[in-house]
């Protein structure tokens, strides 16, 4: 057996994604709570220390933190090196509700939350009612606070469901359902439907919430808001020929050609904001230019369709 | 009473094939960057007990031997020089009150 000459060394570009992901929930939930900052861990490892999804790698640490304060969290993170991700701009259907943070050091992300789309209360109610049913999961040899088991299962089907147009059929529903339904009982519904009535998700997830056993009305999002969500799951697909679309027909008078000029033709500064297109020149530029054309070109029947079928609703 | 081992409960570890990464967490103020433990070093952290269960030197030692198929005299010198090392560094803590 050889001798280590020093305890440990740093890890700057050996650290796994799947080490490196558990050890940035830890951090963020120390680091919140020296701060005082509310903060939960949700999605990723957490549904697999919870019975909800099989073990695999994730490649960011979602993080929903108590909405007035996600700047600070944010700053406290900046403080140890993370930065926000630079990403070309492209509009939301859903109103914005996270920030992308990196670090050189770091193989993942942190995705920190102000709120969870799905959830159609106020995102301060929705934050309470997850927090006062908290719980502890064991994540990197340590204890991490995230909402409670079915509370997360609640997390993660709005999740599956935003960003699949038939999310019915995924294995991964299934699964989720299934670890539901098997701890279902008078306990998980009273809970259920307490985060409901904070939450707003009744209408997104009906059949689900029926299948666990809760009844009575299930019209607590409005139709607005009911469209809005269907445009943006059913246009997930199309990438962001879905949104641009969208933000054309909601955009007024001469913004509409303004949003129209940014959709078709992105600035150069923009485009370099794409993953390998930081130093690109004119010809790569005029390369990308083309294929997110050709590619809108392919996708936009589709969105039309999905764009008016829900906003004649 | 026989001395005995255990990882700083302020450290967090995550463990893949032979590498342990770890993130020292006691000082906040810090970069908060992980480390990693390779070869010998990550068997003995992984010898090592927890706050609630510390191990005798001696069982860290066996541990240690046991992995690598050695006699426990074969790795004792280096096994217990790295723990004081672990020690210095706050990342493992002695404890006397364990019996062996």
């Amino acid at each position: 057996m050889q001798q280590e000459s020093e305890y440990a060394r740093t890890t700057s570009v050996s650290l796994p994604m799947s080490s490196a992901t558990p050890l940035a929930y830890v951090m963020v939930d120390r680091l919140a709570r020296k701060h005082d900052i509310r903060a939960l861990a949700i999605k990723g490892p957490v549904l697999a220390e919870l019975g909800l999804r099989p073990r695999k790698v994730s490649s960011d640490a979602d993080i929903l933190v108590e909405p007035g304060r996600i700047a600070e969290l944010c700053a406290v993170l900046e403080a140890k090196g993370w930065k926000d991700r630079e990403v070309r701009f492209s509009p939301s259907i859903l109103d914005p509700h996270s920030r992308t943070l990196i670090h050189p050091e770091w193989p993942c992300d942190i995705d920190v939350h102000s709120y969870f789309p799905g959830f159609f209360g106020s995102p301060e109610d929705v934050f309470e009612s997850l927090w006062a049913g908290r719980t502890r999961v064991r994540m990197a040899n340590m204890d991490v606070q995230t909402p409670s088991r079915v509370a997360n299962g609640v997390v993660a089907l709005l999740h599956l469901k935003r960003n699949s147009p038939d999310s019915n059929d995924n294995s991964y529903h299934r699964a989720l359902m299934e670890a539901l339904v098997e701890s279902d009982g008078p306990g998980q519904r009273a809970e259920l439907e307490y985060l409901a009535r904070a939450g707003r998700f009744r209408r997104i997830l009906e059949p689900e919430l029926r299948s666990l056993g809760l009844e009575g009305s299930f019209d607590d999002v409005s139709d607005r808001d009911m469209a809005r969500w269907e445009i943006n799951r059913t246009t997930h697909a199309e990438a962001t020929t879905g949104s641009w679309l969208y933000a054309i027909r909601t955009a007024s008078g001469w913004s509409k050609m303004a949003v129209f000029v940014k959709a078709v033709y992105p600035s150069s500064a923009e485009l370099r904001k794409d993953p390998g297109m930081e130093d690109s020149g004119v010809l790569r530029l005029m390369g990308a230019r083309t294929k997110r054309l050709v590619h809108g070109a392919r996708t936009l029947p589709s969105a039309v369709i999905s764009l008016f079928r829900n906003w004649r609703q | 009473m026989v001395s005995a081992w255990y990882r700083s409960p302020d450290v967090a570890f995550e463990s893949l094939g032979e590498d342990i990464h770890l993130l020292d967490l006691r000082d906040l103020s810090g970069l908060l960057i992980p480390r990693a433990l390779e070869g010998p070093a990550a068997v003995i952290w992984l010898a090592l007990g927890s706050e609630e269960a510390p191990l005798a030197e001696e069982t860290v030692v066996g541990r240690v031997a046991e992995q690598f198929g050695l006699e426990e005299e074969d790795v004792r010198a280096q096994t217990v020089a790295f723990l004081q090392d672990l020690a210095d560094h706050g990342l493992a803590r002695l404890t006397g009150n364990v019996s062996g």
